[in-house]
């Protein structure tokens, strides 16, 4: 407070800090169980997740599930039938490698023949 | 974080307690004002700077007290049968030093108690905004600059608010305090 304060301001200051003193056990007891509730409050909220996560993990799990009963699934398909085709083509090569085969037998035949 | 907040709080709880005692005239609602306005500090800006805190204290504390008034209001206009008497709550203030930690004599606990009783009811008088500046400036020895931070309006308002407040508990404090 400033210094020009009037003799009844610091009257009235003193009755009210006065008070402040004397203030009961029954409501000192009420104001530090109220002061723990509110440290006891925060303590918990550290440890909890906000709100807005759960919407968020909600959402993910519904856009994954969509996109397993989507017919996007069968880009998984292609990657399973994946061995089956690199089967196939190796059966592939391995005719040509056949064939070949056959070319340098007759080749050779000729050869000695010749 | 936690032991500097509760030390904050144990430091300035009794001040704002009986600020809001003397402001909405019951222990009762006092009490959650209190806590609703620690609650609020400890959740809302528990992580700003300790040096803000005893503003922003000061703040939440006049805004309570605010909505209080305002609930107060509109429960008394739409729902009269509602409105609480605070006869109860006031005997505990009244009985509050019947014994007396600090030694005092009888005859000191009396006249001191006289006198806040007769400050009390001297408060009655006064308008919200008036309470507030008086409170803030006298109990919790705030400057004008903070009281105005506290109260969410201009520092002229402050001096006005307070100016009026003197004028009117001198007026009815002149036999106690000549």
């Amino acid at each position: 407070m400033s210094n020009n304060n009037t003799e009844f301001e610091t009257q009235l200051a003193h009755q009210l800090a006065e008070s402040v003193e004397h203030i009961d056990a029954a409501n000192l007891s009420r104001l530090n169980q109220a002061r723990h509730t509110a440290i006891e409050k925060t303590n918990k909220q550290r440890f909890a997740l906000p709100i807005w996560s759960t919407g968020v993990a909600a959402s993910v799990a519904g856009l994954f599930m969509i996109y397993l009963s989507l017919p996007i699934g069968i880009g998984i398909q292609h990657t399973i039938n994946e061995p089956l085709a690199s089967i196939a083509l190796f059966e592939q090569d391995e005719l040509d490698l056949y064939e070949e085969l056959d070319f340098y037998e007759w080749l050779e035949q000729e050869q000695q023949h010749g | 974080m936690n032991e500097a907040l509760n030390s904050f709080l144990a430091k300035h709880e009794r001040k704002a307690f009986r600020m809001a005692q003397l402001a909405v005239g019951n222990s009762d609602d006092a009490h959650d004002i209190v806590q609703d306005a620690m609650i609020k500090l400890v959740n809302k800006y528990a992580k700003r700077p300790k040096e803000e805190w005893p503003p922003l204290f000061h703040r939440i504390m006049q805004h309570q007290i605010t909505s209080w008034y305002r609930k107060q209001q509109l429960q008394q206009r739409w729902f009269p049968w509602f409105s609480n008497t605070d006869d109860d709550s006031k005997d505990d203030v009244t009985l509050q030093h019947v014994h007396d930690p600090a030694g005092r004599s009888p005859d000191e606990l009396l006249g001191n108690q006289q006198a806040m009783n007769k400050l009390e009811q001297a408060m009655t008088v006064l308008s919200l905004r008036q309470k507030q500046a008086f409170l803030c400036r006298c109990l919790q020895g705030l400057s004008t600059e903070e009281t105005a931070h506290a109260m969410s309006c201009s520092t002229g308002s402050v001096k006005t608010h307070y100016h009026r407040a003197l004028t009117t508990l001198r007026e009815q404090l002149d036999e106690v305090w000549p």
